[in-house]
């Protein structure tokens, strides 16, 4: 499950915003349909790649978006966040093998979750979360760059750069 | 009152900089694990000695518990993207201590003449010193099989149940320059709250080590790393209730036979029966004060 907003990514130049968002997003589905069905959580399905199912945010934030996307799933659900470009398949299948898990970013917020009981969610996304997530389950810490790049600036797109997917890699030419 | 610590990481390094501050400068000596060293990226870590060298000279990162204060990924990012391995998290403040001390393993110097140094160069008084400077190794025996233990520790975080524990190298290893001197030398010897069979036993592995300890003649004190049944952080009361039948002080006692004359448990700690003098306050290192005070209940024992 990746959930997707087109107006998160603020701190990107204006002239790639939209663009880096769409592409960031097309290169986690492509990653994560590797590994199985994916749903997108949005309010923008136009921008959703095809092969993956749409399912309408709510609108009351990132846990909401989960907590709806999950009600779709039986069984162990991944959440993958949308603006991790360098994921791919093999990271993902990794985060999978660790049971209950999370992907934790520099700053501590989450990244990407396994949960083998889509129960065992709540939403407490925000910072700081990834301490949050441990206290509340046996959530083991995946370390796995792939999933730990979040993109919110241009100097996150160079820092990257070599393991960006197709798409989000792309738009360094127009940044550079 | 010249003092040695057989140490892991963690735990340990908090209980050292305890004893540190509250020792004069110079009489403390911390023996530290190197059963969880490993190569990776070509560069030789040792975790446990890091760990004591960044907690004694205050550069630790004291929310993860390990690596160094305001650390950045970078190199680790770059590796990753041509191809390296990124399960083993190396910072980049952290890798230049491993760059600086892998070139001097590989021009000839013993991994106990590199800590000095890098130790001189932090300057802390407190010597740290390789419980040997040959290789040993941890492995760890899970039903799913044999693990290196970093792999175990970390890239399977640490979710396998043990059921045993071996130290490749320990049959030839000798104890590092220094020591059996500082053994010789010691007015009380310690055994930090670390992982009895992860990070004291490869210590306690090296035969002239294991030697010495038993034949003291001062007394040997161990601090429990349990509070309340519980480990602080880690997995050893699983593995105690695997391996030993239990989690009490006695328990703890066991992981350390004919070895120690007492055993500082927590207050949360029963006591019970036990073949050792248990000393029971709060072992529960918060802060630095409480790891200070601790350090000054741990040596009142050590006295007898």
């Amino acid at each position: 499950m990746i959930p997707y907003r087109g107006d998160a990514k603020r701190r990107l130049p204006p002239a790639i915003r939209a663009a880096a968002a769409i592409a960031m997003l097309g290169d986690v589905v492509a990653a994560a349909l590797e590994v199985g069905p994916v749903l997108v959580v949005t309010d923008d399905s136009a921008v959703v790649p095809p092969g993956s199912e749409v399912v309408p945010d709510p609108g009351r934030g990132l846990g909401a978006a989960v907590a709806a996307g999950l009600t779709r799933v039986k069984g162990h659900a991944l959440v993958v966040n949308a603006d991790l470009p360098c994921a791919t398949a093999a990271a993902i299948v990794r985060l999978a093998a660790a049971g209950l898990a999370l992907v934790e970013a520099e700053d501590g917020t989450t990244n990407a979750l396994s949960l083998p009981d889509p129960s065992l969610f709540a939403p407490l996304y925000g910072p700081g979360s990834a301490v949050r997530f441990r206290a509340r389950g046996r959530f083991v810490t995946v370390a796995s760059v792939e999933l730990e790049a979040d993109v919110d600036s241009a100097e996150d797109l160079d820092r990257y750069a070599l393991l960006l997917g197709p798409r989000t890699r792309s738009l360094l030419a127009v940044t550079a | 009152m010249k003092t040695v610590l057989l140490s892991g990481g963690g735990g340990g390094a908090r209980f050292a900089r305890g004893l540190a501050d509250t020792l004069p400068p110079g009489d403390l000596t911390v023996v530290g694990n190197v059963g969880d060293d490993l190569e990776i990226l070509g560069l030789h870590v040792s975790p446990d000695l890091d760990s004591l060298l960044y907690t004694l000279a205050g550069l630790i990162d004291g929310g993860r518990g390990w690596g160094r204060k305001g650390e950045s990924w970078n190199a680790l990012v770059s590796a990753r993207a041509w191809g390296g391995e990124d399960w083993f998290r190396l910072g980049d403040l952290d890798l230049g201590l491993h760059l600086v001390r892998t070139e001097l393993l590989h021009a000839g110097m013993s991994l106990s003449g590199v800590t000095d140094q890098l130790r001189e160069k932090a300057s802390v008084s407190t010597r740290i010193l390789p419980a040997t400077d040959g290789r040993l190794r941890t492995h760890v025996h899970a039903p799913a099989g044999s693990f290196p233990f970093q792999e175990w520790f970390v890239a399977r975080a640490h979710e396998d149940e043990v059921d045993a524990v071996s130290y490749e190298g320990a049959e030839d290893a000798r104890a590092a320059s220094g020591v059996l001197e500082a053994l010789a030398d010691a007015e009380a010897i310690l055994i930090a709250p670390s992982n009895p069979y992860l990070s004291i036993g490869p210590i306690l592995a090296v035969g002239e080590i294991r030697t010495a300890v038993e034949s003291r003649r001062v007394r040997c004190v161990a601090v429990s790393p349990l509070v309340g049944g519980k480990a602080v952080s880690g997995p050893l009361d699983r593995m105690l209730s695997r391996m030993a039948g239990g989690t009490t002080p006695a328990h703890v006692a066991g992981c350390y036979p004919a070895l120690i004359d007492g055993l500082v448990i927590d207050g949360a700690d029963a006591p019970g029966e036990a073949d050792v003098e248990l000393v029971a306050t709060r072992t529960l290192m918060s802060d630095r004060d409480a790891a200070r005070r601790l350090a000054e209940h741990v040596l009142e024992a050590a006295c007898g």
